[in-house]
């Protein structure tokens, strides 16, 4: 037997036949005196010599001497020089671990092992012949396979060379391979030597040496099954450089016919392709098409559709007898959801009118219901002329059905409101609409002028230890919302003086859980140092433990907005420390941070009676949270609140005290000013707050916003982000104290250009509910964030749907912070966002919010920047339209406004004309007379001429059904809002 | 500790295919039982063999498909055979989609002979070819097939080794618990189901949890829950029903708001698809314990042998008249039935609103100890970690109950319990009891008795 060491030399040498032989016959045992020895041989040499002697022989002495273990990390690429010694040593040896060796080397993106080597190994019985997929790969790359010297030989010249080779290469055609696909060597030319797959079989084919009609049977067959698009592209490439002759595809098309049920659309595109050919030639077999080609009309694109009519069209106009099984297969596209798919088969139909019956008939009336609107009337004229009766589909509503609250009925509930509330919800306008069959106006009111607690949930606090306890543990792991997270710090600050006896045993693990937080992308609870910083983690740990609980932590730098929220959770921690319980003033009464009035005052009686001064914080926060419902109420209440604060409170609801001019105090006014009169110039503070102007702080804030064309080098594509600015006046300037005026910190987000900070979504929620009564600072900070993922997808870093929260709630006017971060969201691939956005639009478009007009504006605007694109767009519309009559009547409102409203029409307008179409043939109308007039003047061309011509070719009908309807549903929903505020004391 | 994985070997005489056989075109199904025999179910001819092809096809996409991560498994579905109905059961790699396809004995040209449950081989040859069903006016059926056996010449041989990932086998079982609680939701034309299945967000769409609502005949998808809203999760497991629907009568969405499961029932007119997804992209239906409070209970335990000894591939089992003829109520023999499911000898249909028969090929004797809560609960009363701090009477109990580092309090009541570990905290119990509310209950009831004398059972 050789020695460590003889191996070793004879690896250096490259010499495998004498290593070949220093192993034959041993036994098992033996074999293993020498195993560490070439395991450590074969671990000493570089992979990156894998073509080397050296290593390759190394590889053989490891499959002689070692394990399973150790034969694993060889090599299968044994080139020409020492395959056959690699099979002679696995031949002698035959270890029971060959196939499982084998398998692994298959498996993986590239396979591990050379074509030649695995065939040798396979004649030799050593190991079982892999399947179709798993041999088709190994072949694929195996035509790359150097020769010792590294020369390229061109694969054909391969397999001329070793004839047998020939028999595997038709599993490329049964494997998921993409050695047809492409090949970016013999595309650049630089290797004249290199040759693809294709190009060698094509030359072996002219040369006779392989049978160019089974290259196209197996091609074909390949396309039936191989379950890879690029596998399957790379056969049909394969097939055009074919160049199969008409006489060779004549005796196959039942193989061109069966790829018309492919599940992939290039496929069956190909397959069209070729059938045309075949008709052309007047040899295609038009039964056969005609019972093939219905499982076309399944695929989602409408081009192989629309191609499939074309061919059956003419397949019946050269011979009239195949009408009536063109018929059949023009009835089975209007199943396809593309209308103009459904148009040209429906044209096909008219055309072929007199040859229709009845049974053509009761198949058409089936599809009716799925038809496109501006289908729909022809199938309908076809059918009358089957019928007497008038025509209705199977599941469309009598035009004579009534639903809902007649006109009559919305009138009595009308006369029943305060004018007030009918004027502010517009009912009367909607009633007059109604009758007129037109939408009104949407709805114009101001926040302060309605009760707005009455469309939001109430909170309920929470009572005991017990449940505070409860509501911790699961805030550590998850905050479910910035409501519940008040929730939490209202009942500390409330209950901090009740600590029952077991409160430490209980707390015991929920301390030792908090006290390990770390940084966790993605996690939403307390346990996530990143979003939950340092202070919340502190206070929660107060009270768990009963007292000041500081944490080691470096803390990076915060925003303003961040070091105002520390502020107030520094308060509610001394308070628990010190376990003096009081009301904490900033608890939210209702959802979204809203405070009733009424409890703040009481709230503040109750610390005036303990002699407890308001913390300064909480105050600030609880100021700026007071909804506008039953401050009268709350103002008479508060006569009898003390000192300054007890002023600014009565200020802030209207009440006639005047902001005094007292040391630090302007904070306090500023906020009580901004709860008073969220927009606009605080003139009477003027004297009270000194400085330099700041957004929001005396003077309200200005925004202008511009869409551009993305510049900027650090914008990858992969990023998703455009270039969308916001500019605020006034600016934002440092200034001591700017984090006790967070109406003015609301803003630093978007000066700094940079948006909010990454954060879970009650992160942002929170800072969304610091100032309820005015939303477009969190809105156009919201903006830029959804901005930067326009094209991306969404992320568990970026919650961007909270920033469409506030659209959501009833009683919020819409601003143009508002459609801008509408508009800019719907247009997302962000699909949280996006779906944020259309449950917004919905709702807006339902309570009568939503101005199409304001809307369609800002899309125009946006449309310079060249990053919106109007496909999104009207996928996104389409959606909200179907929602209701009164949706498909506002969203064609918008679509007229962007239409007439862009300076030109984009190249891709016929997204949205096409559906404007959809909507006014459904809803019975006709375009403006602006659009009418701008679709008359201009000139388009392609799709979107033609469908500006149906367009204007469009006239109203008297008694615009659907309109009216969706006239009826506005009155219905403005009385109910209505009839909501009425329920309020507000008055 | 709990096996990750069972080595499995799937044994067939011959690969599933689809092509000529003896007696005509035709899809040759290979099978192999769980103690590797090869029945022969049935042989007939199709009447809607395109129709046919096409739920397996949709069958083999969820069966080879992991639906959040890149890696595409490789486990056959089981088909269960009665005298009314085939059923082909099939389980996704990620363990969150359930699928079966319901043939009844009308889609066929004559009565299904044999009773019994197997694998059968699906490859990805048959599945490229199951397409060519529709070419044909008729097309035959086999399910196994006389006469063949396997030989170890080879080449007739089809082994596929795989690794059965624990949690994927009692998913596959546990997945009939949430069934019985599903309710109708929606229903839709099949040309509205293809049109808001062609709408969804591409990819796993949304991170958030979607809702799916009816507004006219139009589904839409939302972000806001409502009452009788569907929860959807993952867009990707139902945009593989998108080739059923031409030729479907309609589509039917099932739910359970507590659990937030779904389900999607594709009709045809002979036959159903029925597609069943767990509330989340990344939750399973193993570990969700839903059966896990019936197994720590007593009650199914006196039923369950004489409701197992009356199992005979009944393709409904009518509690009520099976309770009738026990003895015993009708919610002892559905738990009982709910505790055979869990072992993969029951299955529910929904549409039916009844149980069926039928055996999974795996051993799941030990189905309970497989449950890792469950065990550990047992190891927590074994080390003796919990104790009582006080009893609150009328059944409500503080205990103290041992974690990693720290004793968690545990609180039993009548109106629900309550623990301080973070799988709890997280949960709220909406995805069953946690080790250590378990472990309590158990404690106090007195249930390691009954684990004791389980007999194999546990």
């Amino acid at each position: 037997m050789v020695t460590p060491d003889e191996l070793e030399e004879l690896v250096n040498r490259g010499d495998a036949v004498k290593v070949a032989e220093a192993a034959e016959s041993l036994s098992e045992g033996q074999r293993r005196t020498l195993s560490k020895a070439a395991a450590k041989i074969h671990g000493s040499r570089s992979r990156w010599a894998h073509w080397s002697g050296e290593y390759q022989t190394a590889g053989i002495a490891t499959l002689a001497f070692c394990s399973r273990a150790e034969a694993q990390k060889v090599s299968g690429r044994f080139d020409r020089r020492y395959a056959p010694t690699a099979v002679r040593v696995l031949t002698d040896r035959r270890p029971e671990w060959i196939d499982d060796w084998v398998t692994r080397k298959m498996t993986g993106p590239v396979s591990d092992i050379t074509w030649r080597f695995l065939r040798a190994l396979i004649k030799a019985g050593l190991c079982q012949k892999p399947s179709a997929n798993a041999y088709g790969r190994v072949i694929e790359f195996g035509a790359y396979e150097w020769h010792w010297d590294q020369r390229t030989v061109p694969i054909s010249q391969q397999l001329l060379d070793e004839p047998e080779l020939l028999e595997d290469v038709w599993l490329l055609f049964e494997a998921d391979v993409t050695a047809f696909y492409f090949d970016p060597v013999e595309q650049h030319g630089r290797n004249p030597a290199h040759e693809s797959w294709s190009t060698a079989l094509l030359r072996l084919s002219e040369r006779g040496r392989v049978d160019r009609l089974r290259l196209l049977d197996a091609c074909l067959d390949g396309l039936g099954h191989a379950p890879s698009n690029a596998a399957l592209t790379g056969l049909i490439r394969f097939h055009d450089r074919l160049q199969p002759t008409t006489e060779e595809i004549h005796p196959r098309q039942a193989d061109y016919l069966k790829l018309l049920a492919s599940r992939a659309t290039h496929v069956v595109t190909f397959a069209l392709d070729v059938l045309s050919q075949l008709e052309k030639a007047g040899s295609l077999d038009a039964d056969a098409f005609f019972a093939a080609v219905p499982a076309v009309f399944a695929l989602k694109p409408k081009g192989q559709s629309k191609a499939a009519l074309t061919l059956a069209a003419k397949l019946a106009t050269r011979k009239p007898e195949l009408v009536p099984a063109a018929v059949n297969v023009a009835i089975e596209a209007l199943a396809h959801e593309s209308a103009e798919v459904q148009k040209q088969a429906i044209e096909m139909l008219e055309g072929w009118r007199p040859r229709l019956h009845a049974d053509h008939a009761i198949a058409l009336r089936e599809r009716l219901d799925g038809l496109a609107a501006s289908v729909r009337g022809q199938a309908e004229a076809i059918l009358q002329s089957f019928s007497t009766s008038p025509v209705t589909g199977e599941g469309v509503e009598s035009p004579t059905a009534a639903s809902g609250s007649s006109a009559e009925e919305l009138t009595d509930r009308t006369l029943r409101l305060d004018e007030r509330w009918r004027r502010l919800a517009g009912v009367d306008e909607a009633l007059e609409c109604l009758r007129s069959h037109r939408l009104p106006a949407p709805l114009e009111f101001d926040l302060l002028e309605v009760p707005v607690l009455t469309g939001v949930a109430p909170i309920a606090p929470i009572e005991s230890a017990d449940q505070l306890l409860d509501a911790v543990a699961h805030a550590i792991e998850a905050i479910d919302s910035a409501d519940e997270l008040e929730r939490i710090l209202d009942g500390i600050s409330r209950l901090c003086d009740q600590r029952p006896a077991d409160l430490a045993v209980r707390a015991a693990p929920l301390t030792k859980r908090l006290r390990g937080a770390r940084p966790s992308e993605g996690h939403p609870g307390l346990v996530n140092s990143l979003f939950a910083r340092q202070p919340l983690r502190e206070l929660i740990l107060s009270w768990l433990e009963g007292n000041a609980v500081r944490l080691d932590e470096r803390e990076s730098g915060e925003t303003l907005i961040r070091k105002f929220q520390h502020h107030r959770l520094r308060e509610i921690q001394d308070r628990a420390v010190q376990r003096h319980a009081a009301p904490l003033l900033a608890a939210p009464t209702h959802a979204h941070g809203w405070i009733d009035p009424r409890v703040l005052v009481a709230r503040l009686r109750q610390l005036a009676e303990r002699a407890i001064e308001p913390p300064t914080f909480d105050l600030l926060q609880a100021l700026l949270r007071l909804a506008p419902d039953h401050r009268p109420d709350a103002l008479r209440d508060a006569a009898s609140l003390p000192d300054v604060s007890g002023c600014a409170v009565r200020w802030a609801m209207g009440g006639a005290d005047h902001p005094a001019v007292e040391n630090d105090t302007g904070a306090l006014w500023l906020a009580a000013g901004r709860a008073r009169q969220p927009r606009g110039t605080l003139e009477a503070l003027t004297l009270v707050v000194r400085g330099p102007d700041l957004p929001d702080g005396i003077a309200a804030a200005q925004y202008s916003w511009t869409s551009q064309e993305g510049k900027d080098a650090y914008h990858w594509k992969s990023s998703g982000a455009v270039d969308l600015r916001i500019v605020v006046c006034p600016q934002l300037v440092e200034s001591p104290g700017n984090e006790a005026r967070p109406t003015v910190a609301l803003h630093e987000a978007t000066l700094r250009g940079s948006r909010f900070e990454f954060g879970a979504p009650w992160v942002h929620q929170w800072t969304g509910q610091i100032w309820p009564l005015n939303a477009d600072p969190f809105l156009a900070g919201g903006v830029l964030s959804l901005a930067n993922r326009v094209n991306a997808a969404p992320s568990a870093f970026e919650p961007n749907h909270v920033f469409l929260e506030p659209l959501l709630e009833p009683d919020r006017p819409w601003t143009e912070m508002g459609y801008l971060a509408l508009a800019v969201a719907l247009v997302s691939k962000d699909s949280d966002s996006r779906g944020a956005a259309l449950d917004a639009l919905i709702a807006g478009i339902e309570d009568g919010r939503a101005a199409p007009a304001r809307l369609a504006d800002v899309l125009v605007r946006l449309l310079p920047g060249g990053w919106v694109k109007l496909n999104r767009v009207q996928q996104s519309l389409a959606e909200v339209a179907r929602v209701s009559p009164l949706h498909a009547g506002t969203v064609a409102q918008l679509l007229e406004a962007f239409l007439t409203g862009v300076p030109t029409l984009p190249s891709d307008a016929h997204h949205l004309l096409g559906l404007l179409l959809e909507l006014l043939t459904d809803l019975q109308t006709a375009p403006s007379e602006n659009l009418r007039g701008r679709l008359q003047s201009e000139r388009y061309s392609g799709k979107s001429a033609k469908l500006a011509r149906s367009l204007l070719a469009l006239a109203a009908m008297d008694l615009p059904v659907k309109l009216a309807e969706a006239c009826r549903q506005n009155g219905e929903s403005r009385l109910a809002r209505a009839e909501r505020w009425a329920t309020s004391a507000f008055l | 500790m709990t096996v990750a994985a069972l080595d499995y070997t799937y044994r067939y005489p011959f690969a599933s295919f689809v092509g000529p056989t003896d007696e005509a075109f035709g899809l040759c199904l290979a099978t192999c039982g769980r103690r590797q025999e090869h029945p022969c179910f049935f042989r007939g001819r199709l009447r809607e063999p395109r129709v046919v092809g096409d739920l397996l096809w949709v069958l083999c996409e969820v069966v080879r498909t992991h639906f959040f991560q890149p890696r595409p498994p490789n486990f056959d579905p089981v088909i269960t055979s009665s005298s009314e109905m085939l059923r082909f059961e099939g389980f996704s790699g990620c363990c969150g989609v359930y699928a079966r396809v319901d043939l009844p004995a009308q889609a066929f040209d004559r009565d299904i002979q044999g009773r019994g449950t197997t694998n059968v081989d699906f490859n990805q040859a048959m599945r490229s070819a199951l397409g060519r069903l529709g070419e044909q006016d008729a097309a035959m059926l086999s399910v196994g097939r006389e006469g063949v056996t396997l030989t170890r010449e080879g080449e007739s041989v089809v082994e596929k080794k795989v690794n059965l990932p624990v949690r994927w086998i009692k998913g596959f079982s546990e997945v009939q618990a949430y069934q019985p609680c599903l309710e109708l939701r929606l229903e839709v034309k099949p040309a509205e189901a293809r049109r808001f299945l062609r709408s969804l967000p591409s990819g796993t769409g949304p991170r958030r949890l979607s809702y799916v609502v009816q507004t006219g005949t139009a589904l839409r998808l939302t972000q806001l829950s409502r009452p009788g809203a569907v929860p959807l999760h993952g867009m990707n497991r139902i945009r593989v029903l998108d080739p059923l629907l031409n030729a479907a009568r309609g589509l039917r969405i099932w739910s359970d708001s507590d659990t937030g499961t779904s389900a999607w029932e594709v009709m045809f007119a002979t036959g159903r698809f029925f597609l069943m997804l767990s509330p989340e992209l990344y939750r399973g239906f193993s570990g969700e314990g839903q059966v896990l409070e019936k197994l720590a209970g007593r009650r199914w335990q006196e039923a369950l042998p004489y409701v197992q000894a009356r199992l005979a591939w009944q393709s409904q089992i009518d509690s009520a008249s099976l309770a009738r003829e026990i003895g015993l109520t009708v919610e002892e023999v559905e738990d009982a039935l709910a505790v055979l499911g869990s072992r993969g000898l029951a299955g529910y249909d929904v549409t039916a609103g009844r149980y069926f028969h039928r055996e999974l090929p795996f051993d799941l004797e030990q189905v309970e100890t497989l449950q890792p809560r469950l065990k550990d609960a047992r190891k927590l009363l074994e080390r003796q970690g919990v104790s009582v701090l006080s009893d609150l009477g009328g059944g409500a109990y503080d205990l103290s109950v041992a974690g990693t580092g720290v004793q968690h309090h545990v609180r039993l009541r009548p109106d629900g319990d309550r623990c301080t570990c973070p799988w709890f905290s997280k949960n709220q119990g909406e995805r069953g009891p946690c080790k250590h509310i378990l472990a309590a209950r158990m404690f106090v009831e007195g249930a390691e008795s009954a684990e004791g004398s389980d007999d194999g059972d546990a």
